[in-house]
C-alpha cells in the first residue's frame, strides 16, 4: 500500500488496517508534494519513532527508555531552584538557600544550610548535645557534652603559710564512709601531723575541723583499709629521731580519730609508702632504712592500735632518699615495689607476698637501665582493669613510664612510652579510675608548674595516654591524687608553691577529651556533626568580635579569656576555632 | 600566755584570751572551735597559766614542769624549706 491516505480536512487517518512498519509513514513533503515546515512521525522497521519537530504534547509524556536529547531540554523551574531526586526517585525541585547558605548533604538528601567555613566532622553522640555545645570524644569513639573539667581549689589546712612549704602530706578517700581523709604536716602549729575529712559534692569539697596531734611529722603516705574501716598514715617521726611511725585513723562524720602513733622501724627513715592488700586483709609499708636498704613491713590493725610483722625487703635492693613506693595488685595478690636505686639512680621493682605478718620478696628487676634518671618524681600504680602495674619515673624533664606484668614473683615490662616532654616533677602521682578504667597521672607542667593530667589506658603492655589536661591553674607542688568512686571523679591533694598552701581539688577524669563545638542539636545514639579546628562555629551567641573563647576549668560553657582557648569570635553568633586543646 | 603541757612537754602555746577546753578525750582550741588537738586530753595533759616562754618556743622543743622550761634532748629542728619531692 502506497500513497496519500486519510482526508487533510479533518486531520485525521482513520480505518487503515496495516501495522506501523506498513505505515512507513514519512516528510509529508515527500507524501504530497507541497513543502510544509512541519514533519510527522516516521516510524521505521523497527518500529522505531525519528524524526521528530516540534513535538507539542497536551498530556503527559512518559518514556520506558532513556529519553535522550542533543538539544537543550528546560521546565519550569524557579529562580535559583534546582532539579534533585526525592525520596520517590524522581526528580524535584530544591528551593535556592538563604543568603551565605552552602548546599550539603546528610548522606540522603541535599539542602541549603548556613556556611561554616568547613572543619566539619560527623560522629555519634553519648548523650543528648545542644547545637553550639563544646563536646569531647569519648574512649568508644562517641561524643558528649564537655563538663566542669575541675572544682575551684580549696585550701586543706585553713591556716595560711607565711613561710616554709607544707611539704608533706597524704591523702586517702575512705570507701566507707564516703570521705576523703587529708593528713598534713601543719607547718604553722609546730610541724604537727594533722589531719581533715572533706566530703565531695559535685566539684567542691568541704572540710570538717581540723584535728591535730603532737608529733612533727614528714615523708607522709596514707592508704585506706575498708577491712578494719582505718586510714593508716605512715610518716617520719621528727619528734622521735626521725623514726618511722603509723597512726590509723578512723572517721566519723566529717571528725576523724587518732588512734596511737605506734613505730616501725627504729632508725632513720625515708622514703615509704602504704598499701592495702585486700587478699590478705594486711597492709604492707615499704620504706628506705637507714642504711638505704629497702625494707617491708606488714601491718595489721586491732581496733585503733597498729602492730608490725618482720622486716623484709628484695635482697640488695637499696633506694634514693625520695623514690620508695608501693601498690597491690589485685590480680595476682602480690604487692609490687618501686624505686630509684642508690647507686645507678635506675628505676627498680620487685614484687612481694604477703603472708600471714609476714612478707617475701622475689629478686628486683631493672624497669630501664637509664643511667639519666631523676633521683625524685617516680611512683607506681595498678590497673584493676588491664591487671597491669604503671611505672613512672623522669629522665630530665621526660617523664616515662613502663607497664609491668606480674608472673608469679617475678615482674617484666613492657616497651618504653614518653608520657611527656615538659614534665617530670619531684613529685608525680598515679590513681586508676574505675569508672573509666583509665589511669590518670597528676604532674607539674615544666613551663607553667600548673598541675596538670595526663590520662590513658594499658593496651597490652604499653601505655597509650591523652594529651595533657589543666588541672590547676596555680603553681603546683604535687601531693597526690585519690579516685571517688561515688562521684566518679578524682580529688588532687598539692601544695600550692604560690602561697604555700595545701589544697585540693576535684578533677573531673571522666570528662570527654574535646573535639570541637557541635555544628547541630544531636540527639543520643544519633550522628551529627562537630565543627573541629579551622572551622567556624555559627551557631554561638553574645560573642565579642576579636575576643579569644575557651573552657576554663570550672566552666562547662564556652567563656571568654580562659586559659583554655580554643578560638577567636568572628562576630556574635560565630567562632572561628583556631587554637587551643582542653 | 599559757601553755598545755602533754606528758611533760609543752605541745601549744596560746595567749592568755584564748578559748581552749580539755575533755576526757581531746582538746577544742577557740570559740568557735578551729583546731582540736587529738592526742591532748585531761589524763595526759595539763595547762598552765601564767607563763612566759622561752623566745624560740616551738611545739615539743621544751619541757615545762609548771615552773621551769627545759630543752627537749630529742627535738630536730625542722630544716628551713623542705623537700617537695616527700
Amino acid at each position: 500500500m502506497a500513497g496519500y491516505i486519510g482526508a487533510k480536512s479533518s486531520g485525521i487517518i482513520s480505518g487503515i488496517d496495516a501495522s506501523i512498519a506498513e505505515l512507513n509513514l514519512t516528510d509529508k513533503a515527500a507524501a504530497n508534494g507541497v513543502t510544509e515546515a512541519n514533519k510527522v512521525l516516521t516510524a521505521d522497521a523497527n518500529k522505531d519513532v525519528t524524526a521528530v519537530r516540534n513535538l507539542a504534547a497536551t498530556g503527559n509524556v512518559t518514556a520506558g527508555g532513556a529519553v535522550i536529547a542533543t538539544g537543550t531540554v528546560t521546565r519550569a523551574l524557579t529562580r535559583g531552584s534546582i532539579d534533585v531526586g526525592n525520596s520517590s526517585g524522581v526528580s524535584s525541585a530544591l528551593a535556592k538557600g538563604a543568603a551565605g547558605t552552602v548546599l550539603t548533604s546528610d548522606g540522603t538528601d541535599l539542602s541549603f544550610v548556613a556556611a561554616s567555613g568547613g572543619g566539619e566532622q560527623t560522629f555519634t553522640a553519648s548523650g543528648s548535645i545542644s547545637a553550639g555545645a563544646l563536646v569531647g570524644l569519648n574512649s568508644n569513639g562517641t561524643i558528649s557534652t564537655m563538663g566542669v573539667s575541675a572544682g575551684a581549689p580549696v585550701q586543706v589546712n585553713p591556716t595560711n603559710h607565711t613561710g616554709a612549704h607544707d611539704s608533706t602530706r597524704a591523702i586517702v578517700y575512705d570507701t566507707v564512709n564516703n570521705k576523703t581523709i587529708q593528713f598534713f604536716r601543719n607547718q604553722q602549729n609546730s610541724g604537727y601531723l594533722s589531719v581533715r575529712v572533706g566530703t565531695v559534692s559535685g566539684t567542691s569539697i568541704s572540710y570538717g575541723t581540723t584535728v591535730a596531734t603532737s608529733i612533727q611529722a614528714r615523708f607522709m603516705k596514707a592508704a585506706y583499709d575498708p577491712n578494719a574501716q582505718r586510714a593508716v598514715c605512715v610518716f617520719r617521726n621528727d619528734s622521735d629521731t626521725s623514726d618511722g611511725y603509723a597512726i590509723a585513723v578512723s572517721v566519723s562524720g566529717t571528725t576523724p580519730t587518732f588512734g596511737s602513733a605506734a613505730e616501725f622501724n627504729n632508725d632513720n627513715t625515708e622514703a615509704i609508702d602504704i598499701a592495702f592488700d585486700n587478699n590478705a586483709n594486711k597492709l604492707v609499708i615499704v620504706y628506705r632504712n637507714q642504711a638505704t636498704a629497702v625494707q617491708a613491713k606488714v601491718a595489721s590493725i586491732s581496733g585503733t592500735s597498729l602492730s608490725f610483722g618482720s622486716a623484709a625487703g628484695p635482697s640488695g635492693a637499696t633506694a634514693n632518699s625520695t623514690t620508695v613506693f608501693c601498690a597491690f595488685d589485685s590480680n595476682s595478690d602480690k604487692v609490687v615495689a618501686h624505686w630509684g636505686d642508690s647507686v645507678t639512680n635506675y628505676p627498680m621493682a620487685a614484687v612481694g607476698t604477703v603472708s600471714g605478718t609476714s612478707i617475701s620478696w622475689g629478686s628486683e628487676v631493672e624497669i630501664e637501665a637509664e643511667a639519666g634518671t631523676a633521683t625524685a618524681g617516680h611512683n607506681v600504680g595498678f590497673d584493676a582493669s588491664a591487671n597491669k602495674t604503671m611505672h613512672i619515673y623522669g629522665v630530665g624533664n621526660i617523664l616515662r613510664c613502663k607497664i609491668g606484668t606480674v608472673s608469679g614473683t617475678s615482674i617484666s615490662f613492657g616497651a618504653l612510652t614518653i608520657l611527656t616532654a615538659a614534665g617530670n616533677s619531684n613529685a608525680n602521682a598515679i590513681v586508676f579510675d574505675s569508672n573509666k578504667n583509665t589511669l590518670v597521672i597528676f604532674f607539674t607542667a615544666l613551663s607553667t608548674n600548673f598541675g596538670s593530667i595526663l590520662r590513658g589506658q594499658i593496651s597490652g603492655t604499653s601505655f597509650f595516654t591523652t594529651r595533657t589536661t589543666l588541672a590547676i591553674e596555680n603553681s603546683t607542688g604535687v601531693g597526690g591524687i585519690v579516685f571517688d568512686p561515688d562521684t566518679n571523679q578524682c580529688i588532687t591533694q598539692f601544695g600550692n608553691d604560690a602561697g604555700y598552701n595545701i589544697e585540693s581539688s576535684i578533677f573531673n577524669s571522666a570528662n570527654p577529651a574535646w573535639v570541637g563545638v557541635a555544628a547541630e542539636s544531636i540527639s543520643n545514639g544519633a550522628t551529627g556533626k562537630v565543627t573541629v579546628i579551622g572551622g567556624i562555629s555559627i551557631n554561638q551567641s553574645n560573642l565579642v568580635t576579636g575576643a579569644s573563647y575557651g573552657l576554663p576549668l570550672t566552666a562547662s560553657v564556652l567563656t571568654g579569656g580562659s586559659n583554655n582557648v580554643i578560638g577567636t569570635a568572628l562576630s556574635a553568633s560565630k567562632l572561628y576555632i583556631n587554637v587551643g586543646k582542653i | 600566755m599559757k601553755t598545755l603541757v602533754k606528758d611533760g612537754f609543752s605541745v601549744y602555746l596560746f595567749a592568755d584570751d584564748k578559748v581552749v577546753n580539755t575533755t576526757a578525750e581531746y582538746t577544742e582550741i577557740g570559740s568557735p572551735v578551729e583546731l582540736i588537738a587529738g592526742d591532748c586530753n585531761t589524763s595526759n595533759s595539763v595547762m598552765y597559766t601564767g607563763v612566759t616562754a622561752p623566745e624560740n618556743w616551738t611545739g615539743l622543743r621544751y619541757l615545762f614542769d609548771g615552773t621551769t622550761w627545759s630543752a627537749n634532748p630529742n627535738y630536730v629542728a625542722p630544716p628551713a624549706e623542705e623537700e617537695e619531692s616527700e
